[in-house]
Order: structure tokens, then sequence, then C-alpha cells
């Protein structure tokens, strides 16, 4: 029952986001804020670029009707991200102990925020 | 909830992670792009498929990994498991004195929407949890927001 729940309103967020995909997870292990026997979802919607946060704006009115309802179900918190690298297996060194590093050495070069520092 | 090594669907790995410092920042990046998510990906065919990672736009220094994979029960397999046993001193530095886990969770695929050749510039995760004691009655108020915002 809860699961055929959680489809509709990630219906509702899918459709309101105009994402290219969108995926619908359920907490199988792991840390959560939630402990009241509560099934755990996350939607994670692939954003088409910038401008859509206006998204949050709808959020906010989705979350207030949440809160009518009770806490029949709730919304725990809408995160947006940036995409930042994809990992690579190929791009694995073996590990060195701390005292060799230091950031200078490690990366050679970084950004202001020291994002991508590895040439 | 059921156990991570009885579920054979696929689902992600996801990871919010924030160093304890602006000046560990560096450090972070060089280990996890060169060894800590390398190392998952390297346990090949049947662990993670694939690993991305993003910044978030809400808060400072946080800094989110999905891991891809075709079965979740790999999460419990040794070959994994057996990464975060043994350790290396840098990673054994990093745990202890400059990253903090904000959480590491499991999820199971439930449904997907739309198709995607590459990562997206910007992704947005709506956290949220449900209760099944009165499931028919936000049913019935969906449907209602359902039909409001489509004719919208």
């Amino acid at each position: 029952m809860d699961a055929d729940l959680a489809q509709k309103v990630f219906g509702i967020f899918q459709n309101e986001f105009a994402c290219s995909r969108s995926r619908l997870f359920k907490l199988v292990e792991g840390t959560s804020k939630d402990d009241n026997n509560r099934a755990v979802y996350r939607g994670i919607h692939d954003l088409d670029g910038n401008g859509r946060d206006e998204a949050h704006h709808l959020v906010k009115l989705v979350d207030n009707a949440f809160r009518r309802r009770g806490s029949t179900l709730l919304l725990q918190s809408v995160q947006t991200f940036d995409f930042h690298r994809r990992l690579s297996a190929s791009e694995y060194r073996s590990p060195v102990a701390p005292s060799t590093i230091s950031s200078k050495s490690a990366c050679g070069h970084s950004n202001s925020d020291g994002s991508k520092g590895r040439l | 909830m059921s156990g991570l090594d009885q579920c054979d669907e696929p689902g992600i790995l996801l990871v919010l992670a924030k160093p304890t410092s602006s000046q560990h920042l560096s450090d972070f990046h060089n280990w996890y792009d060169t060894e800590h998510g390398p190392a998952r990906l390297k346990l090949g065919k049947g662990y993670f498929s694939n690993g991305y990672r993003y910044k978030s736009r809400n808060e400072d220094s946080i800094w989110l990994a999905v891991y891809e994979m075709d079965r979740l029960s790999a999460g419990a397999d040794p070959a994994y498991t057996t990464l975060r046993e043994n350790r290396s001193l840098r990673e054994q530095d990093m745990f202890e004195h400059k990253l903090s886990v904000v959480s590491r969770q499991f999820l199971q695929l439930q449904a997907m929407k739309g198709c995607s050749a590459k990562p997206s510039v910007r992704i947005c995760i709506v956290n949220f949890c449900v209760e099944s004691d009165a499931a028919q009655d936000v049913g019935t108020w969906y449907s209602k927001v359902s039909t409001r915002t489509s004719n919208a």
C-alpha cells in the first residue's frame, strides 16, 4: 500500500520537474532521519539544465498539502546537486600513507574550490 | 525493510559526505577520485556499474556520490565489505580527521521514467516517507492535486 502511494507522489514530482529521467528508490539499508516505521523513499530527477529551481515552488505547495493531511506522508527535504565528475576504475592509484600526502604534491593543481584538482 | 543480502534487485548506493574543513577539500577530492571511488568500480561486473559525484547547491561542502548497482545484495558481499574493513592509512586518516559521512544508503529501484545516456548536469532529490495507515485518504487527495496540476 505504501509503495503504491509513493508511486503516486513520485508521479507528481516527475510531471512537474520536466526532467529527462526520474527514478524512484526505496531505502533498503542505511542511515535515515525517519525511525517511525515509515517506508523511506528517494525520488531522483535528472534535470535538463539550469532554470529548474522554480520546481521548489511546487515542492513547497505539495509539502504544505502533505502537512495538512497529517503525518501520513512526510516530505523530508528537497536537495539539488550539480554534476562534478564521473568516477573511473582506471584512475585508481595505490594508497599512500597520510604522512606522505600534501594537498599540493598530491594534486598538483586545484581550482579555487578544490574541485577537479588532479591534472 | 528487507535485508540487503536478500535484495537482488537493481539500485544505488548513495553517500553524502562533508569535509570537516575547507583545508581538507583538495585531499578529499584526490582521495575520492583516485582511491575510494575507483576501488569500488574495480570490483567489476556485478558490483558497481557506474559512479558519479555531485556537489550540493543547497549546503556548502556537501558532496554526493551515487553508485549504480545491478543488484543491491552486492553491498553485502565480502569483496565489498572487505574494502570498508581494511582501509588504507590515508582512508583511515580521511574518516578520522578530515571527513564526516552525513548519510549512506542502499536504495532499491522502484520505478523509472525517461532515459538518460549521460549524467545530467543537475539532479534534484526529493526525500519523503510514507505511512500506510491512511494511504487511501492521501490517494484521494493526490487525484485532486494531479488533476489540478495537469490542467494548469
